[in-house]
């Protein structure tokens, strides 16, 4: 016996299952800005997975060890250990020359947000340091969006320094320091801002295409900002912080500054003593001003005048030995047009912090699952190559290529389709330049890895399938480190 | 013709990367053949058992694959240990098979869900390291032990009598709309429904209608998107965020996790209405409380008065003066944290909630809690306080709940509102979507109600249709998992 009350949802559900298809097929596709509408797929789209593979491939491995990184192999692998340690690689594969055992080993690490707040660093740092020695965080910028977020070391300042960074793409006049920023003492700070996304955009396109004419930027909005004076002076501070990856004192301390006057001067705390000024070098080229204290400390203010528009680069923490890793990280930024660090001043900086390797990890500003054609962004980046080589000699530079990251297609998160073509750009930028290449995408598990790592317990990314979380970024410094493992040992090319 | 059958096939098969969800396309076409063939067996209510049984089996396959196993055990150790307990001689003799049932339910829970939590609290504590377990939990197994256990603690109690049929039983613990993610509906309020004869009306329908589409618009339009797009990203790194992103973050959770579990009850309850069974309320808008007390009282219904009958009650209630009372209010709250997950932030956010029902039980009984002005303030004054104590419950670690506090009151920072609004406004929409409707008259929703019975059916089943088009355009992602599943 049918009973047709129990029916009824049966066929209320069958005839909007069928509607659903008509609406669906009805509705058209609005592409808009505030909230696109997509085309919807129903019956087709039950019928066949909707998976779409990325049509492009990856590069194939290096078989052989990478000329280029061998330098920073040979000085690594001759780094004495702290006793009782193994050293990360033993010998170099089929090493000839016998370096003098070095002091100290420096690595320059560059990237976008995924390394802000220490990560991927603060665990290479703290491997690199229990096996080899070393004390300290490396260099420190003055003033940081992230510092809150940044475990290794306490960091906190006034508001009223001026930034400059590779985003202010008005200012090229103003050469960037090694940290990607310049800071200002100023009499005023401006009104807090978000980065705009869309900013960083329009960055790659004027580096690609117009960045030798500097009409070309048109003026930031910084100067419709509005300015709030206040009477102190602008002040920097620094706690050290006893976690992995950071240092429980500061040992030897380095200012790095220029353009100031015979007048500048910067006023120096450690700990809670009695103040100490000291007199700046008035000249235009990088100053160094050594400032460590005569027995460890836990804390340093440094306090500038807000009236001399000095050039401050920022603060070294590190020691006469053992190994450093310097955490660059660049919210928003491509990678590209590093000319912004203008070439003396590059040089100056690589002679005064003695680097053994520049890592340049950057892509995460430029992949979008649309773009087809990544041949302006590979000569942008053989330019920021060469720019660096002129400036850093025969300092070894790897290029770590576009991690994995996943965007939604359709309803569902995969693999940005663009990302093999664009690491093969970054492939093929290293290979022109002779520098060294990582591929991290393929060290994760290749396409669709970024999904695993969200899905990892505890999670390796956050959910916007792009950012590492700290314990994901402590995953990417064993696979760095794995890397050069793999490297020290793999045979070389026989020529 | 072969490539969709095959696909077809596959689709049948559990997929651990794709466990079976309600908002998922399958669940619809899933639900569409069991009611359609649902006529044939309804009046007979033998086969109707079989036939729910099954497909509930098959649903619970789908969402957890050989675990289907683990729920037929358990169901029938507890059927054992009712009857055992019913049968029992002396008191002495019943307390042993209620031990017996204390330890499997306990047991069987705290393996799964507590063993990695005790070594890492071992762990910490003397400094060892033990290895943790590769343990995976099953979906819904918080409620579906809760809800067997009832059985056992209701016959002890002598409140019901023992199934005689293990396929009632069976059926009982697995029927799939409340299988994962509740309510708890206790043995004694189902239990005779199972072989009632059913009836189905215009108004059931379309009140089962509204539920269980109003259900899915707030788990896919409001808990998803705000879930992905802004609130894991704060609670993941409050660093990152002024104290005002931090505050809307919490805010944003705050109605994330109502309409995520309230969404999901909802749809439960529509579903088995559709299927002539009665599941009781799980949620009453709650953020309308005036107190802590009747926030629970509007909260996850199911479960507080399961902790209330079957843990505070027998721990002395308010039976044994004010003392005893405030101290049984604190374990029970502080075990209720611990059900929702194994951390010590869901302890704590347990010991926030019982410290308040100890503050406010004292508070009612002053004569200015009952003015007017006071009472409005009092729902300011609640949800703020829940909302607060959502901090420790959401917060990955408790060094990240006061880093959002600290945040929250360091560095406010009011001047980013606009900013963010400008960068997040669909968001921002989609919050004060979520409130305004939380806060609506309970009369709207009879209006709803009236609204889609007046309809002709071709309308109504157009405006279902719409809403799965509004939910294609807005679900982000893979389906996340509801949030109560894994507690």
């Amino acid at each position: 016996m049918m009973n047709n009350d129990f029916l009824k949802p049966a066929l209320i559900l069958v005839l909007a299952a069928i509607l659903t298809g008509l609406v669906a097929w009805i509705i058209p596709a609005y592409h808009n800005d505030f909230f696109p509408i997509r085309k919807m797929r129903w019956f087709s789209a039950l019928l066949e997975p909707a998976k779409k593979d990325s049509v492009y491939t990856l590069p194939k491995p290096h078989p052989y060890q990478q000329p280029a990184l061998r330098p920073f192999l040979e000085k690594l692998s001759a780094m004495p250990t702290v006793a009782g340690k193994r050293g990360l690689i033993s010998s170099v594969h089929d090493s000839l020359s016998s370096v003098a055992s070095p002091k100290t080993l420096r690595i320059a690490y560059y990237s976008d947000s995924i390394i802000e707040g220490d990560l991927i660093t603060a665990p290479l740092r703290h491997a690199l340091q229990e096996t080899y020695g070393g004390h300290g965080v490396g260099m420190m910028p003055i003033t940081s969006i992230v510092s809150g977020f940044r475990q290794t070391i306490r960091h906190s300042f006034s508001k009223n320094w001026e930034s400059i960074s590779f985003m202010d793409i008005d200012s090229n006049h103003i050469s960037l320091g090694i940290t990607g920023y310049t800071f200002i003492p100023r009499p005023y700070y401006l009104e807090e801002k978000a980065i705009d996304p869309h900013a960083a955009d329009s960055l790659f396109l004027a580096d690609s295409l117009f960045f030798e004419t500097d009409e070309a930027c048109s003026a930031g909005e910084s100067d419709s900002l509005t300015r709030y004076y206040v009477d102190e002076d602008p002040w920097v501070e620094y706690r050290a912080v006893n976690i992995a990856g950071g240092a429980d004192s500061f040992r030897k301390i380095r200012l790095f500054y220029s353009h100031a006057s015979d007048s500048s001067y910067v006023r120096i705390i450690h700990d809670a003593q009695e103040p100490i000024v000291m007199n700046l070098t008035s000249s235009d080229s990088l100053q160094v001003l050594d400032i460590s204290p005569s027995s460890p400390t836990k804390r340093l203010r440094l306090e500038f005048c807000k009236d001399d528009p000095i050039h401050v680069y920022g603060v070294s923490f590190d020691d006469s030995e053992g190994v450093y890793v310097d955490n660059f990280p660049i919210r928003g930024y491509s990678g590209l047009y590093f000319q912004r660090i203008h070439s003396q001043l590059l040089r100056d900086f690589v002679q005064a912090l003695d680097y053994d390797l520049i890592v340049l990890q950057y892509g995460g500003n430029i992949t979008h699952p649309d773009n087809t054609d990544y041949r302006g962004y590979t000569s942008a980046l053989i330019r920021t190559i060469k720019h660096i080589q002129a400036a850093a000699g025969d300092v070894p530079i790897l290029i770590v290529s576009m991690h994995d990251r996943a965007v939604k297609m359709g309803s569902r998160f995969q693999s940005s389709p663009d990302i093999p073509l664009l690491i093969a750009a970054q492939r093929e930028a290293a290979e022109k330049t002779n520098v060294a290449f990582w591929n991290v995408y393929t060290a994760m598990g290749g396409e669709n890895s970024m999904l695993d790592f969200v899905n990892h317990n505890p999670p390796w990314a956050g959910k916007d399938y792009t950012h590492f979380t700290r314990r994901g970024a402590e995953r990417i410094a064993e696979l760095f480190l794995e890397f050069i493992q793999a490297e020290s040992q793999a045979p070389l090319k026989e020529e | 013709m072969e490539h969709i059958i095959h696909s077809i096939l596959s689709a049948l098969a559990y997929d651990p990367n794709n466990p079976l969800l309600f908002n998922s396309v399958f669940f619809l076409f899933f639900f569409i053949v069991v009611t359609l063939f649902y006529p044939l067996v309804v009046h007979k209510s033998r086969i109707r058992v079989w036939y729910l049984l099954l497909v509930s089996l098959y649903f619970y396959y789908k969402t957890s694959g050989s675990f289907v196993l683990l729920l037929l055990i358990t169901a029938a150790i507890n059927f054992a240990l009712g009857s055992a307990i019913f049968r029992a001689k002396s008191v002495s003799q019943k307390r042993f098979w209620l031990i017996l049932s204390i330890v499997w339910n306990l047991g069987s829970l705290g393996y799964f869900k507590y063993t990695n939590f005790i070594i890492d609290t071992i762990n910490h504590l003397f400094g060892g390291s033990l290895p943790m377990m590769d343990i995976f939990l099953p979906v819904g197994i918080s409620f579906f032990t809760f809800q067997t256990w009832s059985y056992t603690l209701d016959i002890y109690f002598k409140k019901i009598e023992p199934i005689t049929s293990f396929r009632d039983f069976a059926f009982f613990v697995s029927f799939f709309p409340q299988l994962v993610a509740g309510p708890i509906v206790r043995a004694s309020y189902f239990i005779p429904q199972i072989h009632k004869k059913l009836h189905l009306d215009e108004d059931t329908i379309a009140r089962a209608m509204i539920l269980i589409f109003a259900g899915l618009l707030k788990k896919g339009v409001i808990a998803d998107y705000l879930s992905i797009n802004f609130v894991d990203r704060v609670f993941e790194s409050p660093a990152l965020f002024s104290g005002v992103e931090n505050l809307i973050g919490v805010y944003a959770y705050a109605i994330q996790i109502y309409c995520d579990f309230s969404g999901y009850s909802d749809i439960a309850i529509g579903l088995a209405a559709l299927l002539g069974f009665n599941l009781p309320i799980n949620f009453n808008s709650p953020y309308k409380a005036h107190n802590i007390t009747e926030f629970w009282r509007r909260w996850h219904i199911s479960l507080s008065s399961w902790l209330r009958d079957y843990l505070y009650i027998p721990l002395g209630g308010n039976r044994k003066g004010k003392p005893r009372q405030y101290l049984n209010l604190a374990a029970t709250m502080i075990l209720g944290g611990l059900w929702h997950g194994a951390s010590w932030n869901f302890v704590f956010w347990g010991a926030l909630h019982g410290v308040a029902l100890i503050i406010d039980k004292a508070w009612l009984t002053l004569k200015v809690a009952q003015y007017r002005i006071v009472k409005i303030l009092g729902v300011i004054v609640t949800f703020h306080f829940v909302c607060f104590a959502w901090i420790f419950f959401r917060a990955p670690t408790f060094h990240d709940a006061w880093l959002i506090i600290q945040r929250i009151t360091t560095a406010f920072n009011a001047n980013l509102l606009p900013l963010w609004l400008h960068e997040y406004p669909i968001v921002a929409i989609v919050i004060l979507i979520g409130f305004l409707s939380h806060w609506q008259p309970d009369s709207w929703q009879r209006f709803y109600e009236r609204l889609f019975r007046q309809m002709p059916l071709p309308i109504k089943s157009l405006t279902i249709a719409l809403i799965i088009w509004i939910l294609y355009q807005v679900r982000s992602a893979d389906l996340q998992p509801f949030i109560y599943f894994q507690f």
